[in-house]
């Protein structure tokens, strides 16, 4: 601005830096931890230095498990969160832009008690539905299974109300020249809102995709199979390890790894995720 | 504002990874881990948050239910910068630079530029965040909730979703469990309609 670089300029930078600091910190001993073997981290002072192992507590973590879920290696635990983490960002997607299209744009009987329907369930989170949601899960059968990690998380009414909202910011125009070229409902729906809602659909699908990922209490609650285990409350279940000391530099490992999916998530759709959030006009 | 944008490749960076610490695995490990060395009595280098500190605090959060309630408020709310962070940058980016550079030519400085340009106009974002922010503490942290204290010592840290989950789960009184359900819904309806009451409706200019 109109200013030299002054004492502002600076201050700017020094609290940019404290806020990396605040934020980082707690990565940073994550890592360091993960670099260590287990005899250096049951020691005080706690490190604050990398080690020299992280390659291998890393391998150790992905490939043989650790703590009490022994057995089970992370990678089947990444798996499924994988799987639950998709399967919940596709299917919110797909029935909220299929309902949004549908409340928008055709006019048939009960609109609007179908508007209000969704937007009750708004209310109605998991954690206000905890119990009846798991005896309905239980009696379908569906406890310890993928499709009951990702099934009752997928109806979505936020999801709905932005597709509406970006819906309805789109031109009659283009509508009514779609109308006159001939084409159906459908092929409207294919050739010009999807592509319109492009930046949307993505930044949602970040959105929902890290949303999944860290789903917790509801995996906890009807998943009881280690097969079955999520990361994030697999990390919890090795730190339950009751009979020994909690091994901190395969848990730190496992922390690491589970963190890298959201982030190949964010960098790859960075892009899109940005132009999503902030531009309106279409 | 816009000096705060000004080295787009250190910003660009941090919008990323703050993006990425949205997990919640980090920070309950990371405070779990300090924790650990806390209770096990050891000093740590920092002298951060160990046995006795300067100030003659003794710092005990297994039997203490504030210092309990202070750690899961820090992990907790050490979450929730990077997405701050994020919807007030987009705010930012959405104010015009022209109003801030007529503030700069008739001479008002960067910080009354702040309280009297940037920050009114970031007031749509501000409560956006106030609500979500609630609505994060009530519901979503019951991942640290129950990994670091399990809403002890003695219920200190006992949040209500917590508690709803302990009594219809653990307790197995489904009956207390879903009247505690209806209470929290009761929130949940007051929240949606203070969202959609006030956020909704732009502040007007």
């Amino acid at each position: 601005m109109v200013e030299e670089k002054s004492f502002s300029y600076y201050l700017n930078h020094l609290i940019i830096i404290f806020g990396i600091l605040v934020i980082g910190f707690p990565l940073w001993i994550t890592f360091v931890a993960a670099s260590h073997d287990m005899v250096r981290m049951a020691q005080a002072p706690l490190p604050l230095w990398p080690g020299d192992r992280f390659f291998e507590n890393m391998a150790q973590a992905l490939f043989q498990g650790v703590g009490n879920a022994r057995e089970q290696p992370v990678w089947i635990m990444l798996f499924n969160s994988l799987i639950m983490a998709l399967s919940i960002a596709f299917g919110k997607i797909v029935i909220s832009v299929l309902s949004a299209f549908a409340i928008v744009y055709f006019d048939f009987r009960f609109r609007m008690f179908f508007f209000w329907m969704i937007f009750i369930t708004l209310m109605l989170p998991v954690e206000v539905r905890i119990l009846p949601t798991f005896e309905v899960v239980a009696n379908l059968g569906m406890l310890n299974t993928r499709l009951g990690l990702s099934v009752p998380l997928i109806a979505s009414a936020t999801a709905t109300f932005m597709f509406r909202q970006v819906f309805l910011t789109v031109p009659d125009e283009l509508l009514e020249a779609a109308r006159m070229d001939g084409a159906g409902p459908l092929r409207f729906f294919k050739d010009i809102l999807l592509p319109l809602s492009r930046t949307n659909i993505a930044a949602l699908f970040v959105i929902l995709f890290i949303y999944g990922w860290n789903q917790y209490l509801w995996p906890l609650l009807i998943t009881t199979d280690k097969d079955m285990y999520t990361i994030v409350m697999g990390i919890k279940q090795m730190l339950e390890a009751v009979e020994e000391a909690p091994e901190w530099h395969l848990i730190t490992a496992t922390t690491l790894l589970a963190q890298l999916p959201p982030v190949l998530v964010v960098v790859g759709m960075q892009h899109l995720f940005v132009k999503g959030l902030t531009e309106t006009e279409k | 504002m816009s000096e705060l944008l000004e080295p787009p490749g250190v910003i660009s960076a941090l919008v990323l990874i703050s993006f990425l610490l949205v997990g919640k695995f980090f920070n309950f490990i990371s405070y779990r881990l300090m924790k650990e060395r806390i209770i096990a009595g050891q000093q740590w280098d920092l002298n951060i948050c160990c046995g006795k500190t300067d100030a003659g605090v003794d710092w005990n959060h297994r039997m203490n239910g504030n210092h309990a309630m202070i750690l899961i408020i820090l992990a907790a709310s050490w979450k929730q910068i990077s997405y701050n962070f994020l919807f007030f940058i987009a705010g930012m980016q959405a104010i015009p630079r022209s109003l801030i550079e007529a503030a700069a030519m008739d001479g008002a400085g960067p910080f009354r530029r702040f309280w009297t340009i940037v920050f009114p106009l970031l007031s749509p974002t501000t409560f956006f965040l106030l609500v979500v922010n609630m609505v994060y503490a009530f519901f979503d942290t019951f991942g640290i909730v129950h990994a670091v204290t399990k809403g002890g010592p003695s219920q200190a840290t006992q949040i209500l979703v917590y508690k709803v989950y302990n009594d219809g789960f653990i307790g197995l009184d489904l009956g207390g469990s879903a009247a505690q359900s209806v209470i929290l819904m009761a929130i949940v309806i007051g929240f949606t309609v203070i969202q959609f009451k006030y956020i909704e409706r732009r502040v007007i200019y």
